[in-house]
């Protein structure tokens, strides 16, 4: 065991995936000797050489295109998109090829080898473009998987999962607690599963669930929720596509609750995908409307960053609302 | 480890006088090695060999009467959709025969020269543009989006120039894997307009990719003439600006195609580089069965450019040196027009995939949320079996 | 004879110029051999045959506008079958069970109420009602705006279900093993109690009672209720002496409020009565005890005795309790800890008439008929105290009936 970081944990994943498989390579803008802007991917060079983890000029399209070759050759490459932001210009390559290669091909060729890292979320002070949490558009993507880890713990397992799982996977991770969560992580290999949600603690009165940083905003709220008497049950999703679906509802059933917080916009966000398949399943058990706790239909704005989070207390104020309905 | 200290300027010295470079200052001239007439230019060339020079012929004959009937075939309403590459047949088969078996092509829609001549049997391509079950794209592209993984031949896909930047990776890859093997990569002047044509070359020039990239200037994107498409010099002055080592070649010249190729793959691996290569050549065919150029082109036009027919230069080169036999090219040719209308109805009334494939390839196991819409789905359809008549589905759901 | 259908060439079009035929009828064509020149907006085509024939019928004329997907022209193709590839059939052959559009799944039952308006109620409150049998319509909301509250259908579990009380639990004599879902009475009987247990803090209280006077009083008065076809028992006393006591503790007939925040004092004595039933325990009650002679009451009592025992009872009967009583004495029993009927905050058992051995004022053994009385009371609103001082008062005018002369109105 070992007390880690977020960015110590996801640098230990890839160390000890490009230890254990030859064909692990990392790329991505400034990932090579610089060990890339967040120090993600530091000693990396210095460690398996330059050969696998190296320098791309600034062409997210290019990086993606690239790495989708690069695994369906056979290799192992994890690609970095700088920031989350950055990555719409790769969204064709995603879209239209990383995504539909296996199944376009009827299996034939595959790109399952590939694994893409990205820096998301706000509360950074970073603005429209260093700020956004772009999930939702990627978890309409049939062909590619999306996870998010909440905590060094996890993101080591989780990324170690991901880079090793056969599909291709969209690995965002929240860098605003990227120094900030701190944890015992495990120093050998071990993978966490894909599609799995983690139940954080059990309640009674509503299920919050949440991904990334806000895992512990709404453990934060569900501690002055208990304050008040309300017992609140905790969900961390971990994976967006597929997302567990029987974890969340099983404890819908049993609270008749929900409450779902993301800092991406309210409207299409991920929420939805989870307020429609819950209310599908769990109709009957439900007390109170769904509550969506969330960003608002704007850009992510630097001075009002503050006001437009979904924070603990618009958290606890929508847990009192649904639970006094 | 001491960082290393690098000028950027080291290749650049100082002028006294503003100094503008042109457009077309670099002059790319372009390779012929026969003549309309079929005779050599040069007599100091490597020739090919007989049996290598029969084969790209036949094969450019086979692809040429392929074409012809699933031309027809689609205005017969037997298949939506069909994409023609006559006139382009030198460019594509030549250069095919110049790789190893092991060098994976990827292409952008109009190579299907490229299967020919690696050969894939006319019953494989009538399966997949028939979307029958024998299709191994188990029936979920357009006709001619073809793909083969015994014969290194990526599946195609409709979005123009994205497979260039995953040429250069796959190269990448064959490179890191020790493999004695390249990636050549197949598109149109009107595809190198895409980002990802210059993501490309600029990434597989930066880390010594092994790649050849081999445009076909047809002169047409659709509708789009060349001059609507850039205002430089083709695509090959562009090479020059990522750095990679550049050959402009006369597409309609199936030699010139040949051995230029064959210099690009000895580069390519030694060196550990792409070369681009622009074969000057030009669309005969529509865009596709949607398409009818007599809107944005004269009919002279074409014609000149139906004297500069690749397979009339390739005979006249075959019979300038021996190797060519009327009786025998004629037997293949009717043979192949009966294999192939024979094969269009085989194809045709096979049947077609099992609804129950839709879910399957979408990840490597298929997840529960997509058992559960297949299972829904058959559930419907098994209901409302009137409104599904043509559904393939295995009694055993 | 074979019918050309035009296909669509192009990617959605719906139609196209004939610009030119180039065959007529009754020549004689060649498989491939093109027909016709069409024009769409993006292309000009020549159409090619798909079979060897005589031409028969040419459907346009030149100029025409041809409609996609249907017959260009027609063709009779029977006299050369071996120049012909096989004629295409649809892959399922349609059978006389096709026709499922009036199958409907059959797990879709919609029922329609026959009121015009909606009941306001959270999808796990309809769950409540429909599980309970209970129509939701028919229950009055507590709520916002009508809103139908758990709590409402839970205390109207029982009126309603009793009425539509269906199935005799199963017969004594049979012994065999298996599982039976609970329905009717006995499955709100079982959720109303498990709700009461769950809501209520329960604590008991007993008592030896003396009913020597009350007995003499039933004797001196039977013969005249006799008369009036009402047989007497001791009850009706019970009944108005419980009225009386809880004059002086109305805590005794109150209920606490849905959020446990408030007591709810109740004006009228409704005092329910526990009749047990072929079909299961009921209770229905008598409204207004505070205002009903002894004579009233055991008119009453019997009225809803017939009733039950023929199933008649009404909701009203069955709602509105205050307080219950549940005499299961002429069974046998002497000690119970009865459950509350949620929402009252009061019950009381009670046991069988035992003639005992006591110690009078003398020290002297004196056989003396004994009933045990039990109460369970709402721990959070009635305390250890109280209840015994209640019941005190109660047992008070019982041991000596005399003393409800001094409330008579």
């Amino acid at each position: 065991m070992a007390h880690m970081n977020l960015l110590q944990a996801i640098n230990h994943a890839l160390v000890t995936a490009m230890s254990a498989d030859d064909r692990v390579m990392v790329l991505g803008e400034d990932v090579g000797h610089f060990g890339g802007v967040f120090r993600a991917t530091s000693e990396l060079q210095a460690k398996f050489g330059q050969a696998r983890c190296f320098n791309t000029p600034i062409t997210e399209q290019g990086i993606i295109g690239f790495a989708t070759g690069l695994a369906a050759q056979g290799q192992v490459p994890v690609a970095e998109i700088q920031f989350a932001d950055y990555i719409f210009p790769a969204f064709d390559q995603i879209v239209n090829e990383t995504a539909k290669y296996s199944y376009r091909s009827g299996g034939q060729f595959n790109c399952g080898n590939l694994t893409i890292r990205t820096p998301y979320g706000g509360g950074i002070a970073g603005g429209h473009y260093h700020s956004q949490s772009p999930e939702a558009f990627f978890t309409h993507i049939p062909g590619i998987k999306v996870v998010i880890p909440s905590n060094p713990y996890y993101a080591k397992g989780l990324l170690l999962a991901a880079i090793r799982d056969p599909d291709p996977v969209l690995f965002m991770e929240p860098k605003r607690i990227y120094r900030a969560a701190v944890g015992e992580v495990p120093e050998d290999d071990y993978t966490l599963p894909i599609g799995r949600a983690h139940v954080v603690q059990e309640g009674a009165d509503i299920t919050l669930v949440a991904w990334g940083a806000q895992v512990s905003i709404i453990q934060k709220a569900a501690a002055m929720a208990e304050a008040e008497g309300i017992s609140c049950a905790v969900i961390d999703l971990c994976s967006l596509l597929p997302w567990d679906v029987n974890t969340v509802c099983a404890s819908v059933k049993r609270t008749g609750r929900l409450l779902i917080n993301h800092e991406a916009p309210i409207t299409s966000g991920f929420a939805s995908e989870i307020a429609a398949t819950v209310q599908g399943e769990c109709f009957l058990y439900l007390e109170a409307p769904i509550q969506r706790v969330c960003g608002l239909d704007t850009p992510f704005p630097l001075i009002h960053e503050k006001e437009y989070m979904p924070d603990e207390h618009k958290t606890l104020a929508a847990i009192k609302y649904a639970v006094h309905f | 480890m001491a960082i290393k200290e690098r000028n950027h300027l080291q290749d650049i010295h100082a002028t006294h006088d503003v100094h503008v470079i042109k457009n077309g200052l670099v002059d790319i001239p372009m390779l012929q090695l026969l003549d309309a007439q079929g005779n050599l230019l040069s007599q100091e060339l490597d020739l090919w060999d007989e049996q290598t020079a029969l084969r790209i012929f036949k094969s450019m004959h086979y692809i040429r009467i392929l074409d012809e009937r699933m031309v027809s075939a689609q205005r017969q309403g037997r298949i939506s959709f069909y994409l023609a590459c006559t006139g382009e047949e030198a460019s594509v088969i030549a250069s095919t025969a110049a790789l190893s078996n092991a060098d994976m092509v990827m292409t952008q829609y109009r190579e299907q020269g490229v299967l020919a001549y690696r050969g894939y049997r006319t019953e494989q391509f009538m399966n997949q543009l028939l979307s029958n079950a024998l299709d191994p794209n188990k029936g979920r592209q357009m006709p001619i989006h073809y793909g083969d993984k015994a014969l290194n031949f990526m599946t195609v896909s409709s979005p123009l120039g994205t497979q260039i930047p995953q040429a250069a990776g796959y190269a990448y890859g064959q490179k890191m894997a020790g493999e004695a093997a390249l990636t050549i990569c197949y598109f149109g002047e009107g595809a190198a307009s895409e980002g990802d044509f210059h993501a490309g070359l600029n990434m597989a020039a930066v880390l010594h990719c092994p790649v050849i990239f081999f445009c076909r200037n047809n002169g047409y994107a659709i509708s789009t003439p060349a001059h609507e498409q850039f205002a430089g010099d083709g695509i090959a002055s562009r090479g020059i600006g990522y750095g990679v080592n550049t050959i402009r070649v006369d597409g309609n010249d199936p030699l010139a195609v040949y051995l230029a190729t064959l210099k690009a793959r000895e580069i390519a691996l030694t060196d550990n580089c792409p070369v681009l290569i622009e074969a000057m050549t030009y669309r005969l065919a529509a865009h596709s069965t949607s398409d009818d150029p007599a809107s944005y082109r004269a009919k002279s036009e074409e014609q000149e450019w139906q004297f500069k027919d690749p397979i009339v230069r390739m005979q006249r080169h075959l019979q300038q040196q021996g190797w060519f036999d009327q009786t025998h090219i004629d037997e293949y040719c009717t043979t192949q027009r009966a294999e192939i209308l024979q094969a269009l109805k085989t194809a045709e009334v096979k049947p077609k995939t099992d609804i129950s494939e839709i879910v399957t390839d979408v990840y490597q196991d298929i997840p529960a949320h997509l058992a559960r819409q297949r299972d829904e789905l058959i559930a419907h359809i098994k209901l409302h079996r009137k409104h599904y008549p043509a559904t393939i589905m295995s009694n055993k759901d | 004879m074979q019918e050309f259908i035009l296909p669509d060439i192009g990617e959605g079009i719906v139609e196209c110029e004939l610009l030119a035929w180039l065959v007529a009828e009754g020549d004689t064509i060649v498989e491939d051999q093109p027909v016709a020149e069409v024009m769409t907006d993006k292309a000009t085509v020549q159409i090619p045959a798909m079979y060897s024939g005589v031409i028969t019928k040419l459907h346009y004329q030149t100029g025409d506008i041809a409609k996609v997907h249907q017959p260009l022209f027609a063709m009779d193709v029977s006299g050369m079958n071996e120049l012909n590839s096989v004629v295409h059939t649809p892959t399922y052959i349609l059978s006389e069970n096709d026709d499922l559009d009036t199958q409907r799944p059959t797990n879709m039952s919609m029922q329609r109420s026959g009121r015009q308006h909606k009941s306001l109620a959270s999808p796990a409150v309809r769950r409540l009602a429909k599980e309970s049998g209970i129509d939701i319509n028919l229950i009055k909301g507590s709520g916002n705006k009508g809103r139908i509250m758990k709590g409402d259908v839970t205390s109207n579990l029982l009126e309603f279900v009793t009425r539509n009380a269906s199935g005799p639990l199963k017969t004594a004599g049979q012994l065999t093993a298996e599982s039976t879902k609970m329905r009717g009475l006995q499955a709100a009987m079982s959720k109303h109690m498990a709700h009461a247990w769950a809501s209520i803090p329960h604590f008991t209280v007993s008592d030896e009672c003396t009913v020597d006077n009350l007995l003499a009083i039933k004797q001196t008065l039977s013969a005249q209720f006799a008369q009036a076809d009402i047989k007497l028992t001791l009850l009706p006393f019970m009944v108005k002496a419980l009225s009386l006591a809880m004059r002086e503790f109305p805590i005794i007939n109150a209920s606490v409020s849905q959020d446990g925040e408030a007591i709810e004092y109740h004006s009228s004595h409704h005092i329910g009565i526990a009749i047990d039933t072929p079909k299961g325990l009921i209770v229905p009650n008598i409204k207004d005890v505070q205002a009903l002679s002894i004579y009233q009451i055991a008119q009453r009592i019997q009225e809803l005795v017939k009733s039950a025992q023929h199933n008649q009872l009404s909701a009203e009967d069955l709602r509105g309790g205050t307080v219950t009583i549940s005499n299961i004495g002429p069974l046998g029993g002497i000690t119970a800890t009865p459950i509350i009927n949620h929402p009252q905050v009061a019950i009381v058992a009670l046991g069988k008439i035992q003639r005992l051995p006591r110690f009078n004022e003398h020290d002297e053994v004196v056989g003396v008929n004994i009933m045990n009385i039990n109460w369970s009371g709402d721990h959070r609103v009635i305390d250890g105290a109280t209840m015994v001082r209640f019941n005190n008062a109660w047992m008070q005018y019982l041991t000596q009936p005399v003393a409800m002369l001094t409330h008579l109105r």
